[in-house]
């Protein structure tokens, strides 16, 4: 500390609290172990950055990669009598879901898995493009609008991503269950129905729901970085309006597209409260199989085996889709 | 003992040597400016003297005190950023108040201060004000406030103009130099202009590539520039070199490009190597020879007729290409581009100097780094 | 967007689209407020009336209070453990240069990536079998690993945008590097953190696909009761609960934005 620093210290007439506050503020801020550790972390600039960086990746290390390799291991042990894991490498978990047939809870899990795994990701699927055909039209909408309420309009598509799922979904229930809005609107011009509740198009509509803003957000924010000047110039070259958004706005918004896509289908393939609140028996996904097994009859190893073949086809999936559109433009800097 | 001594300070940066053995002074009081193009060195060379840099050899003291190893907030020197680096989420007040707080002032003093400081730069009653509500000049006010306020030992600007438009910059240049005589404080400033840096310092340091070009008044670095770098940043100017020989009791300098010219009595003897200097407003241009010594032939190019001035672009008979800038030049008429002109130019305003072109050893730097 | 119509009627049937969608989105929720107020022991539309009745058996459950401050808690600490994590880590990734930077960059966003249900059951068999009791720091370890991207992707993106020579300014007046940090660094990235902190308390307040796995009897949280009252018994306690979990993940951040008149979320839009 210089001696002007010292000086204006020593000398300062202080109110109480103001000479409390500057206590702390010297005792804390400029404690010598303090200063000396600054100046230790400054000379050793990689231990800094190991410090920094590495306390995110330290924390996903413990808590969710060696968590996964745990049940990479569970998946080849076995379940033994009363729930009991025994460490026996086996293969015989993925024999079963892959393989067998296997009867659990008067299931037949060795169909079932792959069957209900293809369901996910049809579920995925359908609802990637139903979200893209709905939510291009807002996406595109909130891109061009001049409005001065935009950033309200934009708040109201990120404001259900406040709202707990579980009320998204249970909103539903009210909706298209049997006494719900849907079926009371109907009754008014005279449509009988029962509801829709536990099928197909309702565990679709809730899902399309919950994650429109996951298509919008994306596709709103392509749209908005393209320039008036390039569409502008597409009319003076030619071409009518239909023709200059195919030329130059769609191709343009196809980061966000791609964007809003592949976040939708991986949502979507690993939901777990659509089918539970909405579907059927006959509408479960992979994780609703992967709860019952594990939460239910109590087998670790054959959920962890359940787990492990997801996350490889997950992951093989969206390898794929990187090699076409990046991921980066999702999660990019 | 000057006030601010940097000796032989360089900066590496993994194999890039930003600032390569630079050593220059101020004193009490003086008014310095570091002089270059980007990617010369300039601002690395302030950041070390501020203690955001440090140097990877050599020393700076200020006030005779060796600051090289001590961190920027034991330095006790003011800085003005490019582009203010106001704090956007305190008020004006709390701003120019921040280095006083650091100092442990209390807040009623504080206040005072403040306000009598931001009188002091003409610009009372924004307190309060958020920064962000205040123009480009009077961010540029508050900066300055700020860095003054605790009465540093020196004040350190780097291109603090450089973000304001045309005619703004022009009347900070003035009320700038005002605030630093009125503060008598010690000032050094970065800038990559040569106008600004003449118009304001009481000296210059020309920085090339990470050296050291030259140090001196705005008038000596003009009118005798010591490298041929000096000259062509400084004014446009033409660089022939040639031989030195005596004839006829006259001192001959025959270039390389088939131009002689009489030299005035200068150093340098028969047979050195030697350059000079044709700055391009110096030069004259006329349509016939009148005779005159130091005259020569050239080839109109390119004319470009700029309203104060009109340069015209020539070629000399072997090619080299030569400026002439004519100040209020209405003849334009008279002269097309193939039309032979005859170009002369005063002895005296000469500028000749050994020839550098064997000696020049420059590092290439990368700006970004600094 | 046929090409037959003028471009006014074509902007008129984007806008009227939009306007459907957005009450796609928005309107089921607001049936849940609307429900909430019926009288009627079922959940019917349009509602019979107009009743408080409950909110009052909603407030005088012990079990379902419980439940709720479980969430605020557990909410509470995921969101200042994930925040001090994403802030610390996001000064890592934005401001030093590493190897590998992109792959252990992308490591911080797969909590987002994979079904919570595999978090919750790889954490529960690895925790459980570490010997670690499900109780309030179990439920906080494995919801701040949940909402650590979202804190880390909003705290980054405010470093994107930081001016460090207002760093390099504190530091030439005065300030040492823990005082600029204090007095420059987190003022001015504390909106992107709060925004972050924000959305890591909102998610963890009602998640339930992977909580359902780390709860035990007096842990349970209200999302996991709204669950269990969704699949025994639809009783309409369940709207009167989700309206007052609305009002306290929309109502009052949105609130206390215009009141402390910062408008730091309706800006941020």
């Amino acid at each position: 500390m210089s001696e002007r620093h010292q000086r204006a210290a020593d000398s300062a007439d202080r109110t109480g609290f103001e000479r409390y506050r500057y206590r702390l503020w010297t005792g804390v801020l400029r404690a010598e172990p303090v200063l000396r550790a600054i100046q230790a972390l400054k000379r050793r600039e990689r231990l800094l950055t190991a410090v920094q960086a590495g306390l995110g990746i330290a924390w996903m290390a413990v808590f969710l990669l060696a968590p996964l390799a745990y049940i990479l291991a569970l998946s080849f042990w076995q379940r033994g009598a009363g729930g009991v894991v025994v460490q026996e490498f086996a293969l015989a978990n993925y024999q079963s879901i892959l393989l067998e047939d296997v009867q659990l809870l008067g299931w037949q899990i060795g169909n079932v898995y792959l069957l209900i795994l293809w369901q996910s990701l049809k579920f995925g699927f359908l609802t990637t493009v139903t979200t893209l055909l709905l939510g291009y039209v807002p996406g595109y909408f909130l891109g061009r609008t001049q409005s001065k309420y935009r950033s309200l309009l934009l708040l109201l598509v990120v404001l259900p991503f406040w709202v707990p799922l579980i009320i998204r979904y249970y909103a539903w229930i009210l909706v298209m269950g049997n006494e719900g809005m849907v079926t009371t609107i109907l009754g008014w011009v005279g449509v009988e129905s029962g509801g829709f509740l536990y099928t197909e198009v309702a565990v679709v509509t809730g899902l399309v729901q919950v994650l429109l803003p996951f298509m919008i957000l994306p596709i709103y924010n392509s749209v908005a970085k393209i320039d008036d000047e390039f569409v502008e110039s597409a009319k003076t070259m030619g071409a009518t309006p239909l023709r200059a958004f195919y030329e130059v706005t769609l191709p343009l918004s196809l980061p966000g597209i791609s964007a809003g896509s592949i976040l939708v289908f991986i949502l979507a393939v690993g939901s777990f409260m659509a089918p539970a609140l909405l579907g059927g028996p006959a509408n479960s996904m992979v994780a609703n199989l992967i709860s019952q097994t594990f939460g239910e009859s109590f087998d670790w190893p054959l959920a962890s085996a359940m787990a492990i073949v997801y996350l490889v086809v997950l992951f093989t999936l969206i390898t794929v889709f990187n090699r076409f559109v990046g991921l980066e433009e999702v999660f990019g800097e | 003992m000057s006030h601010v001594e940097v000796e032989h300070v360089t900066k590496q940066f993994g194999d890039v040597t930003a600032v390569d053995d630079v050593t220059f002074t101020a004193e009490e009081g003086e008014f310095v400016s570091l002089l270059g193009p980007s990617g010369c060195g300039k601002t690395t060379t302030l950041r070390m003297i501020a203690g955001l840099e440090m140097p990877t050899e050599g020393a700076i003291r200020i006030g005779g005190e060796d600051v090289t190893d001590r961190p920027a907030y034991e330095r006790e020197i003011g800085m003005v950023f490019q582009h203010y680096a106001l704090f956007p989420h305190k008020s004006v007040g709390e701003n120019v108040g921040f280095p006083l707080k650091m100092r442990g002032v209390p807040a009623a003093e504080r206040r005072e201060r403040v306000a009598e400081v931001l009188e002091r730069v003409r610009l009372p009653d924004v307190m309060d004000r958020s920064p962000e509500e205040l123009s480009g000049g009077q961010q540029q006010r508050v900066a300055l406030a700020r860095a003054l306020v605790f009465e540093p030992d020196v004040l350190l600007m780097d291109e603090p103009l450089s973000a304001l438009d045309r005619v703004l910059r022009e009347q900070m240049r003035v009320e700038v130099q005002r605030i630093q005589r009125e503060f008598d404080i010690t000032t050094i400033y970065v800038t990559h202009d040569q106008a600004e840096a003449f118009a304001m310092s009481d000296r210059v340091a020309v920085l090339d590539e990470g050296h050291l070009a030259q140090q001196g008044r705005p008038l000596d670095i003009y009118e005798s520039p010591q490298t041929k770098f000096v000259a062509n940043f400084i004014g446009e100017s033409t660089t022939l070199s040639g031989t030195v020989a005596d004839r006829d009791g006259k001192r001959l300098l025959e270039t390389d490009a088939g131009v002689t010219f009489e030299l005035p009595a200068a150093p340098g003897l028969a047979d050195d190597r030697m350059t000079v200097y044709l700055r391009a407003e110096k030069l004259g241009i006329s349509p016939d020879s009148s005779g005159a010594t130091n005259e020569f032939p050239a080839t109109i190019a390119t004319t470009n007729y700029l309203g104060e001035k009109t340069q015209f672009f020539c070629t000399l008979a072997d090619g080299t290409e030569l400026v002439v800038a004519e100040q209020g030049f209405t003849a334009l008429d008279a002269y097309d581009a193939g039309d032979t002109v005859y170009v002369t130019i005063d002895p005296a305003d000469l500028v000749v100097a050994r020839d550098p072109g064997q000696d020049e050893s420059n590092t290439a730097v990368d700006e970004s780094v600094a | 967007m046929s090409p037959l119509l003028p471009d006014e009627r074509r902007w008129d049937l984007i806008r009227g689209t939009t306007g459907l969608l957005y009450l796609f989105l928005l309107l089921p929720l607001f049936v849940v407020v609307l429900v909430s107020f019926n009288p009627t022991q079922y959940p019917t539309f349009p509602p019979d009336g107009f009743s408080l009745t409950w909110y009052e058996a909603f407030l005088t459950s012990d079990r379902l209070l419980g439940a709720l401050w479980n969430s605020l808690v557990v909410a509470a600490g995921s969101a200042v453990v994930a925040g001090v994590v994403g802030l610390v880590s996001a000064l890592g990734f934005v401001r030093r240069e590493f190897e590998y930077k992109n792959v252990l960059s992308s490591l911080l966003f797969l909590p987002m990536l994979i079904s919570p249900v595999v978090i919750g059951v790889a954490l529960t068999a690895f925790l459980t079998d570490v010997g670690m009791e499900k109780n309030y720091i179990f439920l906080i370890l494995g919801h701040s690993t949940l909402v650590l991207p979202y804190v880390f992707v909003t705290v980054r993106a405010q470093l994107f945008g930081f001016d460090r020579s207002m760093e390099e300014a504190a530091l030439t007046l005065g300030a040492n590097e823990l005082e600029t940090f204090v007095e420059v660094t987190l003022p001015t990235i504390a909106p992107g953190l709060g925004a972050g902190m924000l959305l890591a308390f909102v998610i963890s307040f009602g998640e339930f696909t992977a909580t359902q796995f780390w709860v035990q009897p007096q842990t349970v949280t209200a999302p996991i009761e709204i669950y269990t009252m969704v699949r025994t018994s639809l009783t309409p306690k369940i709207n009167a609960m989700a309206t007052i979990l609305m009002v306290i993940t929309v109502g009052i951040p949105l609130l206390l934005d215009v009141l402390l008149g910062k408008e730091l979320i309706l800006k941020s839009a």
